[in-house]
């Protein structure tokens, strides 16, 4: 047998790893696992490569039981990611990168800058400002770049794409319904988690029986249940 | 792009009576089948749409020269269809519980036609316990108070009560909606506005609502071309006070449309020739006419500007 037949494709084993890691995000906010560390996740599998890039595709969401939850950040965590960015450096300044791509690794660079203490990172993207939609866009296509920005749907943070989640509430929520509709429960649970940071959703959506059902409904696919998770975790802190 | 929207009604609204007017001997039910053997949906259902479609017409009047001249005659049609009203009043004496006599009867009160006979005999089954113990949907008796109000009947039901329990008003999950569910939905609020006739009738909290959500519903079924329910999403934003007008799904909606006015229900293409696409076909095609009457006659009182009466009636 081969070296080719007997290695899964790096796609698939991507994949696994990447649900791997956010099942354990999933545990760490709904308070099955209180050991939650970044670092537990690099070594355990035979392809460490690809436990990296699990961390370079789930970015601040492997790191959100620190931000959300505010368990202790350890050295070792952050050193992982030095390690992941270097392994999948960032293509940024590539013209042909997508503005999501670029606001995934620019939020990321912040967060790690914000846990490392080490003051102010690097100044919001211009180019994301330029490409990212505007106001005059309409919901759909607003609602689902949102969804693909999910990761940065976190408490304390004043960005333009904050900003924009906080006056299109209403856009949020109908993205958020319309994802259902169209049978795409990830999306729905992303804008869920951006509606879950906002005082004025629209009562009617019943974002918490939306969530629930996301949740039923993406019950195989742990990414959608971390979306749902911090949503949920970030209503309840909400309210207390 | 108002002037382009009315152009659109205009077209969409003339071209689907035409077809009706072309289907008229189609929609008329063999005048040999016993009245204890007819059966509603076969026979009934299809000339009560055709006669609403006509009837819309008639109401909002004049708005173009060949609708004015085509809804009368179909309007007539329909009546002989129905013995000027008399088949009407024996389908209802032998049948005293059935609702579509007086549902049907509704609509020809609506273009002037009169049957006392039959109107006796309704205001004697209202008197029923019977009547206020109808084992319908909440939607479907919203249809009979407002064919009662139509006739000047009194109405058996507590029209607030009847709205509290329908799925929109309870302001549902927007989310947690089927296509049954879609329907019973737009009907909700054709019955209670009186098909766009009386739009105040809605109360302000359903506006709010259907103002946040008809705009995800026109998205998602646009998308799934599913054109019937297309066509009566886009009348329900007809009948709000202040119509959005969504000039691209109207757009998409017209482009449906087949030349000779017949609308096709979803993606799949319509057979050819009237007789084969009647049975499956006259049902958005009614839709459409009554669809594209109604954006002529609202966005002709937007576009000029004319305070619209119907703002304030009931409201």
């Amino acid at each position: 047998m081969s070296r080719l037949d007997a290695d899964p494709p790096p796609r698939l084993s991507y994949t696994t790893a990447v649900d791997a890691l956010a099942a354990s995000v999933v545990r760490a906010f709904r308070g099955a696992d209180d050991t939650y560390r970044v670092s537990d996740h690099v070594g355990l599998l035979p392809d460490r490569r690809a436990e990296l890039a699990a961390l370079r595709v789930l970015g601040v969401d492997a790191l959100a039981p620190y931000l959300v939850r505010g368990r202790p950040v350890l050295a070792d965590d952050l050193a992982v990611f030095d390690e992941v960015t270097t392994v999948f450096p960032s293509d940024s300044t590539r013209v042909t990168t997508s503005v999501v791509r670029r606001l995934r690794h620019w939020f990321l660079e912040e967060v790690l800058t914000d846990l490392t203490g080490a003051g102010k990172g690097s100044a919001y993207p211009r180019s994301a400002d330029q490409l990212a939609p505007n106001e005059g866009t309409p919901w759909q296509p607003w609602s689902v770049f949102m969804a693909q920005v999910s990761t940065m749907a976190l408490p304390g943070w004043v960005t333009p794409v904050h900003l924009a989640a906080s006056r299109r509430t209403e856009d949020l929520a109908r993205g958020a319904a319309r994802a259902l509709l169209r049978g795409d429960p990830y999306t729905a649970a992303r804008l869920g988690r951006w509606l879950a940071l906002q005082p004025d959703v629209p009562p009617e959506l019943g974002l918490t029986g939306l969530l629930e059902h996301v949740d039923l409904l993406g019950s195989r696919d742990p990414r959608t249940q971390l979306e749902v998770a911090v949503a949920q975790h970030l209503l309840e802190v909400g309210r207390s | 792009m108002r002037d382009a929207l009315l152009s659109i009604g205009h077209h969409v609204g003339t071209s689907a009576l035409e077809w009706l007017d072309g289907a008229a001997h189609l929609f008329a039910f063999p005048p040999d089948v016993p009245v204890l053997e007819v059966n509603t949906n076969r026979h009934v259902k299809p000339l009560a749409e055709f006669a609403l479609a006509g009837s819309i017409a008639v109401r909002e009047g004049a708005i173009g020269s060949r609708q004015a001249q085509i809804s009368p005659v179909l309007m007539d049609y329909a009546w002989n269809a129905l013995g000027n009203g008399s088949f009407l009043h024996e389908l209802q004496l032998a049948m005293p519980v059935e609702t579509y006599p007086m549902e049907i009867y509704a609509m020809f009160t609506r273009a002037g036609y009169r049957h006392p006979e039959l109107e006796e005999l309704l205001a004697h089954l209202g008197r029923l316990r019977a009547a206020h113990a109808r084992e319908l949907l909440p939607n479907r008796q919203l249809a009979l108070t407002n064919s009662a109000r139509l006739i000047g009947l009194e109405a058996h039901a507590d029209e607030a009560e009847l709205v509290g329990r329908t799925w929109l008003g309870n302001a549902s999950e927007p989310w947690a909606l089927d296509f049954a569910t879609a329907y019973a939905m737009t009907h909700t609020v054709f019955h209670l506005s009186d098909w766009a006739g009386q739009p105040g009738r809605l109360p302000p909290a359903m506006v709010d609502y259907l103002g946040r959500w008809l705009p995800v519903w026109l998205d998602v079924y646009r998308e799934a071309q599913q054109w019937d329910l297309v066509g009566e999403l886009l009348m329900v934003d007809l009948c709000l006070p202040h119509p959005e007008f969504p000039a691209d799904t109207w757009i998409a909606y017209a482009t449906a449309q087949n030349e000779d006015g017949l609308m096709p229900f979803g993606s799949e293409a319509p057979p050819e020739g009237t007789e084969d696409a009647f049975r499956n076909y006259y049902h958005p095609t009614v839709v459409a006419a009554v669809a594209g009457t109604l954006l002529v006659s609202r966005g002709i009182s937007t576009l000029t500007g004319a305070t619209d009466s119907r703002e304030t009636v009931g409201g």
